[in-house]
């Protein structure tokens, strides 16, 4: 199973299987403001990366938070 | 549902309803809080959201929502880290005035982004919506007929103007320390076609003195900027008439990146308002819907107090 999805399904309290790339606060239950902080603060403490208030305004979907975490993983 | 929703919303309040649209197309995560809000406050959300929008529109023109939208972003995520690090840390980061005063309310592009997102929380959280409310309903009835009302620490103003809107009668003088908030609220209170009786000063509410006192004073939500919060209800009482009413709030275990004062409990609050001479006639403390997974719950208390007349206890 894919790690970010697997993360994410963990901080919304929602199946995996119920999650996609285009899965966003629009269409998930428990998606909100606190769920997209707690998503982050796991990625940073999994990668030993920091987000910034600016990133995490573009956590919009989980293919948003993939393109940004690659991002930042390959800037290393 | 949501068409109808949204079409509904874009009849009763067209700017209220472009603030949502933005938020769904481009800020979806904080989608979700707006939508209870909506639902569990409608009239009141419309009511103020509309207005406010409204003002906040011709303010800003075509880059209000998104503007909006940005400046709330940023206030939700910073306060939702804040309050995350609070509830393991035990208290708030331990910070000065100074070294607020420096890093925010001196700091013009933060604060117009800080500014446009504490106004839309008015409207935006439903919390926020419920002490509006009793404003509305249990203090403005309370302020004389061509009252003069002072107001401290009047940030974007959004309190200034629902004021002068309610109560064309009165005169308002609004005091902030930020010269780039009393930019935003002289906007706003024209926006709001309200700027010729209001009047703004660059002033520190600790020690400001007027020279005739006030029939009425409010200030909302800086009590728990300062180091000792004691100080400003002492001056505001030093600011009013005897038997003057008073709107108070203050945000009670609920930190944010400039919030000094940690009020662990409402009767903490009371207790400072009562000791500067103030009898406490009612008050409200709301809260968003208490999460357990956090050891503290954010409220939002408002108090309305008056300067009391004789020397009981
Ligand atoms: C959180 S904002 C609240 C603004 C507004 N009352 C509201 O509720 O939206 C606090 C405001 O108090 C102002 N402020 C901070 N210290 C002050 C002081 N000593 N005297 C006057 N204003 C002050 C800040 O510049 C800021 O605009």
């Amino acid at each position: 199973m894919d790690e970010l999805i697997e993360i994410v399904a963990q901080q919304l309290d929602w199946p995996a299987e119920g999650l996609s790339e285009h899965s966003s606060p629009v269409d998930t239950a428990n998606w909100d403001s606190l769920a997209t902080l707690r998503i982050a603060m796991a990625l940073e403490v999994m990668h030993g990366v920091a987000f910034s208030t600016d990133e995490l305004l573009k956590f919009n979907s989980i293919g948003a938070i993939r393109a940004l975490l690659e991002a930042k993983l390959e800037c290393r | 549902m949501l068409q109808d929703h949204h079409s509904n919303l874009m009849r009763r309040a067209p700017a209220l309803a472009r603030l949502y649209e933005t938020l769904r197309a481009d800020y979806p995560t904080f989608l979700a809080a707006v939508k209870a809000t909506a639902e569990h406050e409608p009239d009141d959300f419309v009511e103020l959201g509309g207005a406010a929008m409204g003002w906040a529109e011709s303010a800003l023109g075509t880059d209000a929502c998104q503007m909006i939208a940005r400046g709330y972003g940023y206030f939700v995520t910073d306060v939702n880290r804040q309050h995350i690090e609070y509830c393991l840390r035990g208290r708030y980061k331990n910070k000065t005035y100074k070294e607020v005063y420096d890093s925010v309310y001196d700091n013009d592009s933060y604060m117009t982004f800080y500014h446009w997102g504490v106004f839309a929380t008015l409207f935006l959280w439903r919390h926020h919506l419920r002490l509006y409310a009793f404003y509305r309903d249990s203090f403005l009835p309370l302020v004389a007929e061509k009252a003069s009302l002072v107001e401290m620490g009047s940030g974007s103003g959004i309190w200034t103007a629902i004021t002068a809107r309610a109560r064309p009668d009165c005169r308002l003088s609004a005091l902030d320390i930020s010269k780039s908030s009393l930019d935003i609220a002289t906007r706003v209170a024209a926006a709001a076609e309200v700027g010729d009786r209001v009047s703004f000063t660059v002033a520190d509410a600790l020690t400001y003195e007027s020279e005739t006192p006030f029939d009425a004073g409010l200030s909302c939500f800086l009590l728990e900027h300062l180091e000792q919060p004691e100080n400003l209800v002492a001056n505001l009482a030093r600011n009013v008439k005897s038997g003057a009413p008073v709107f108070l709030t203050a945000a009670i275990t609920a930190a944010e990146v400039d919030h000094i004062y940690e009020f662990r409990n409402e009767g903490e609050v009371f207790r400072l308002i009562e000791a500067a001479g103030f009898r406490i006639l009612e008050a409200k403390s709301a809260a968003p819907a208490p999460d357990p997974r956090f050891k503290f719950l954010p409220r939002s208390l408002g108090v309305i107090a008056v300067k009391k007349t004789t020397e009981h206890w």
